[in-house]
């Protein structure tokens, strides 16, 4: 499950109403966390936007091959409809020059050639088809008989499994037969699209040289209007010259491409390789004029990472009028908002957007800005000062950016620009927030509920209580805190007190608010119960026996954890898997049988050795090393068999980490009363036996060890934790135990054989 | 009798030896065109090496499509000398299986095998194993390792798949794939994501942290060590790119100023092999001292099982490779050999 999760469901506060069941944050499992920033600038915020505006605003969602080649087939759609004065529509231009066969392209030409012959009915129903019947449009006809012809050839089958149809003696073949027709074609636009087969066909076929040698020959033969036709021919040739090793001129044209054609966008940006300074120099030397100058810097721009402060004042001194310019703008904005907001903000476990932010670079950005509103040459100053605002905003001056966006908003005519700004000004009051009470709370849940900024932008969840983490922190409203970013559950692999009593305190409450019943509850119910289990559960782990028990006692039975374990049960060897006991005990449980035992044992006196060595087993046996582990613990995990501070473990997904009950002072200390007290020669040596166990394991899980749980050598023994195993060997070496132990336990075995 | 008292003799001095372990040298070659110069041809038959793991193509999930589709196939300009074994490598990206619906997992496997069929006909070298790669994670590793168990099905040849350190260290929660050998990536062992690590390619005392889990892992494993370098570039704090086969010769110009052992601040924007820097970018060079190498090759073959293993350096196109002396590489391989 990744992070993602949080991002959508985290803080879900009521999403119809507060009646319904209102869900915070929950997880399940396996957590991936992504490290994007909040951002609060509208999609679709330019309103008339470039052609580059939808490449550099939703990059990453674009690059794909397949959206380029619905792009491309949709331009080429409307151009055949534009040179034919929308005579056909463009559903039939499509079905005609992208679906129909080629024996039904032939059928149509008999058809056009002979007015008495009909169209077969599937060319009768399309409008384009009967057009060209009808005006004998024969060099039209002809152009998309060759261009079917070159298909197979020169487009993407489908399927991405099977290699290219690509026969190049065909090719040759056809691009011959192009060359002819070329010169017979009498229309202009007709002979540029018969250039353009010719020169995709040279491309793909291979034949590089003669790309060149065919554009230089061909092109200055037509004289078509401007069309976008160019552009893809542009396309071909810059990607001969490219495979001829000149990727600088190559780059040119690719720059040139990408600033004025989107259908063939993404195959530039791709194609552009600039390897050094030195090519790039040589690529500016290429550029015939300021634009087209400026045209390799918003190719420049338009990568991801860039940082295009450098690029924005290129291309405003190159071409202040550029209509690229405010979607570099709003790009660059993108990247600071990620960087800088929230920075003061609780940052949830994993996430990183603690990164080290340029302030000189955002200072640098705002007076470029202030100094293009000063100068009033670019088109859409609003934008421009709307930006102004929020940059004082990122830069931390609240108090002036509210100023600036209550000034805008009074002269701002654009309705999208407007409501930007309302976005900007709740960002702004949530980042203003500075102390929680019960109204504030309330406010919140009015926010979650019916805001309709909040509602436009899915950063303001995390936003919102991001920020409210930290303030409850401050506060030190622990549970709150944690809540705000993770749900009941993340507490399970480590239950942090604090976090539990401050949640739990919620309940002690007259009245709660909206937003408090919110963090107590999951799925609508009231989590009491289970937060009253993971404190007891606290308190078993630190032996509060007593605590616990008063409050597991709280929780109704039906409700209560049960195990099926004897942990009075001694064992050589541990298993992770135990034998199920018939018995069915309840924590509370259990707490009284180790109470009672305790308290026998005080009681019997001298004579406590067997109630002591019992709750020694209890202890040990209910410890991570024991069969009944989860009597304490909700989840234990084999990876954390070595030192982990305080016990807790780092445990990827687990914003708590995951503490394991490893402590064995209070096994030790009832297996060292048993052993003391006892009567019995017997007993004496199973109590030294479970206690070398509990120092073979303390010593396990020390700071110093190297044991490995995965390792097939027995671990070599430190002198100082070897305490039983010599007592064993020496004092209790005549019991039948250690006659026992010394058969059944490979590695005590080994121990026993060094002392000898 | 005397000949009965040698056969003797020979029998017992045989019984007490361990059987030699041999070590296949290999390499990966990772680039999606297959052009062997006659230089590089010299190099592989210097070293003797004996197979290599050749990228066919990646499998990659294709939002627009909601299809697994190859990508990168590779193109072969000329080939390997025929007596070397080609091992056919498929990079598949976790994000596939993250996404695959388990009903498209036989589909994919059906052309997968048959890619590699149809690519390897380009081939006379023998080819006996098929490798997958992937980075699985808890939540794919059910579909990539039925995507294993369904591709065992369809081609006969040995399955081997590449392990993470990480894998081995939490293999409890990772599983173990269901294959006929695995391929230990004994390198990409520290954070790159961060900048203070020092090498994110090769650092042995990460590594050393691993080696006891090692002969615990349940699979057989195989060695590729690193012969790579690459630059890794932090813009405000951020990894924003690595840059492929860098040498450390590049950063030496007034546009760069050392700020430590092997971190550059770029003091003015510039291009690097395609990519443009900007000032006050960090870059860490990181690359494979040969030292570290021989430290890795020491520490593993200490820390494995007495078997007979293919030890592969990953890749064969980069600069390093042709930095390094065959004498060194030879030893590299040579340390896993046990007499």
């Amino acid at each position: 499950m990744k992070l993602n999760f949080y991002k959508k469901s985290i803080i879900l506060l009521i999403l119809i109403d507060f009646i319904a069941p209102i869900r915070i944050a929950q997880s399940c499992g396996w957590v991936e966390y992504d490290e994007t920033g909040y951002t609060f600038l509208l999609n679709g915020l330019i309103e008339t936007p470039s052609p580059i505006a939808p490449f550099i605003m939703k990059y990453l969602d674009l690059i794909d091959d397949e959206k380029e080649v619905k792009t491309h087939q949709k331009a080429n759609v409307s151009e055949w409809e534009t040179r034919f004065c929308k005579k056909a529509n463009t559903k039939d231009i499509h079905q005609l020059v992208f679906k129909m066969p080629l024996a039904q392209m032939e059928l149509l030409k008999t058809a056009a050639v002979n007015s008495k012959i009909k169209l077969p009915t599937v060319l009768q129903r399309n409008s384009f088809a009967r057009h060209l019947k009808t005006n004998k449009c024969l060099e039209v006809i002809d152009y998309l008989i060759y261009a079917k012809k070159c298909e197979p050839h020169v487009v993407f089958s489908g399927n991405y499994w099977d290699r290219p149809n690509r026969n190049i003696m065909e090719m040759v073949l056809l691009l011959e037969e192009g060359r002819k027709i070329f010169d017979k074609t009498k229309s202009d636009y007709v002979k540029l699209r018969y250039a353009y087969q010719i020169i995709r066909l040279a491309h793909y076929a291979g034949k590089y040289q003669q790309v060149l040698m065919l554009y230089d020959e061909l092109m200055p033969k037509v004289h078509a209007d401007p069309s976008i036709i160019n552009f893809w021919i542009k396309g071909h040739l810059a990607g001969a010259i490219k495979s001829l090793g000149d990727n600088v001129k190559a780059s040119y044209i690719f720059a040139q491409i990408f600033d004025k054609y989107p259908g063939k966008r993404i195959s530039a940006f791709r194609s552009f390789e600039i390897n050094n300074d030195k090519e790039w120099e040589q690529c500016k030397l290429l550029a015939k004029n300021n634009q087209e100058k400026a045209a390799l810097f918003v190719i420049r721009a338009a990568d991801d990472e860039s940082k295009a402060l450098e690029e924005l004042n290129e291309i405003y001194k190159l071409d202040p009028k550029n209509v690229h310019l405010k979607e570099i703008l709003i790009n660059e904005v993108r990247k600071l908002e990620s960087l800088f907001l929230g920075t003061d903000f609780k940052q949830k476990p994993g996430l990183s957007r603690k990164l080290s932010p340029d302030a000189k670079y955002l200072v640098k950005m705002q007076k470029f800005v202030q100094t293009v509103i000063n100068e009033k040459k670019v088109q859409d100053l609003d934008i421009w000062k709307l930006t102004d605002g929020y940059l004082t905003f990122l830069r931390g001056d609240f108090y002036e950016a509210e100023k600036d966006f209550k000034k805008y908003k009074k002269t701002i005519k654009s309705q999208k620009l407007l409501e930007q700004l309302d976005i900007f000004l709740l960002a702004l009051k949530i980042n203003m927030l500075n102390e929680i009470d019960n109204e504030v709370e309330d406010e919140i849940a009015d926010i979650v509920k019916s805001n309709k900024e909040y509602k436009k932008i899915p950063s303001f969840r995390d936003f919102l209580f991001d920020r409210l983490a930290s303030l409850y922190e401050k506060e030190g409203n622990e549970g709150k805190s944690f809540r705000c970013q993770n749900p009941i559950d993340a507490l399970k692999p480590n239950p942090k007190r604090i976090i539990i009593e401050d949640l739990l305190d919620i309940f002690e409450k007259k009245e709660m608010t909206k937003l408090e019943r919110a963090f107590v509850s999951e799925d609508g119910k009231l989590m009491k119960n289970l937060l009253l289990q993971l404190k007891g559960v606290d308190l078993m782990s630190s032996f509060q026996f007593e605590a616990a028990k008063m409050v597991l006692n709280q929780v109704p039975r039906k409700e209560r954890s049960i195990f099926k374990v004897n942990l009075f049960r001694d064992r050589i060897k541990d298993y992770v898997n135990y034998t199920v006991d018939t018995n069915e005990y309840t924590r509370v449980d259990i707490i009284e049988k180790m109470l009672d035992l305790d308290l026998k044992g005080k009681v019997a006196l001298e004579d406590g050795a067997p109630y002591f060595y019992k709750l020694g087993l209890a202890y040990y046996n209910i410890s991570y090393y024991g069969h009944g582990w989860n009597v304490m613990d909700y989840f234990r995990s084999g990876s954390n068999w070595s030192y982990c501070e305080n016990n807790v473990c780092s445990s990827y997904g687990d914003p708590l980490g995951n503490k394991e009950n490893k402590s064995m002072s209070k096994a030790l200390e009832f297996f060292e009363k048993a052993r003391l007290l006892a009567k019995s020669q017997e007993l004496a040596a199973k109590a030294s036996f479970m206690a070398a166990k509990c120092r073979l394991n303390e010593w396990s899980c020390s700071k110093d060890s190297e044991f490995s749980a995965y390792s097939r050598d027995i671990p070599t023994l430190p002198e100082e934790y070897n305490d039983y195993n010599k007592l064993l060997a020496t004092k209790y070496k005549n019991t039948k135990f250690y006659q026992k132990v010394i058969r059944e336990c490979l590695y005590f075995e080994h121990y026993v054989a060094k002392l000898r | 009798m005397r000949k009965y008292v040698l056969l003797y003799i020979l029998l017992i001095s045989f019984s007490c030896q361990k059987p030699k372990v041999k070590t296949i040298k290999a390499l990966y070659h990772w680039t999606s065109n297959l052009e062997v110069s006659d230089e590089k041809s010299h190099q592989i038959q210097n070293l003797g090496v004996q197979k290599i793991y050749l990228r066919y193509f990646d499998i990659d999930w294709n939002e627009e499509a909601q299809k697994a589709i190859p990508k990168g196939i590779l193109s072969i300009t000329n080939n390997i000398i025929d007596s070397i074994e080609i091992i056919p490598t498929i990079f598949i990206t976790n994000r596939t299986f993250v996404n695959i619906p388990k009903a498209q997992l036989f589909p994919l496997v059906k052309k997968t095998n048959q890619k590699i069929l149809e690519i390897s006909k380009s081939f006379q070298n023998h080819i006996s194993e098929i490798q997958f790669d992937c980075d699985w994670t808890v939540s794919t590793k059910e579909k990539y390792f039925e995507f294993l168990s369904l591709f065992k099905k369809v081609n006969a040849n040995f399955i081997s798949s590449t392990i993470r350190l990480h894998q081995v260290k939490f293999l409890e929660k990772t599983g173990v794939p269901p294959v006929n050998r695995g391929m230990l990536m004994y390198y990409n062992m520290g954070e790159v994501k961060k900048m203070s690590t020092e090498n994110s390619i090769l650092d042995n005392e990460i590594g050393s942290k691993y080696l006891s889990k090692l002969n615990k892992y349940p699979l057989s494993l195989d060695i590729a060590l690193p012969l790579y370098s690459w630059a890794v570039v932090f813009r405000d704090g951020k990894l924003i790119r690595l840059i492929n086969d860098v040498l450390e010769s590049d950063f030496v110009t007034t546009k760069y100023l050392k700020i430590s052992k092997n971190h550059y601040k770029v003091l003015k924007s510039t291009f690097l092999y395609g990519s443009y820097l900007y000032e006050d970018d960090i870059v860490r060079f990181e690359t494979v001292m040969k030292t570290d190498l021989l430290e890795a090759a020491n520490l593993l073959s200490k820390n494995l099982p007495r078997d007979d293993r293919t030890i592969s350096f990953y890749h064969m196109d980069s600069k390093l490779i042709n930095q390094y002396e065959t004498e060194l590489l030879q030893k590299v391989y040579h340390s896993f050999n046990f007499n």
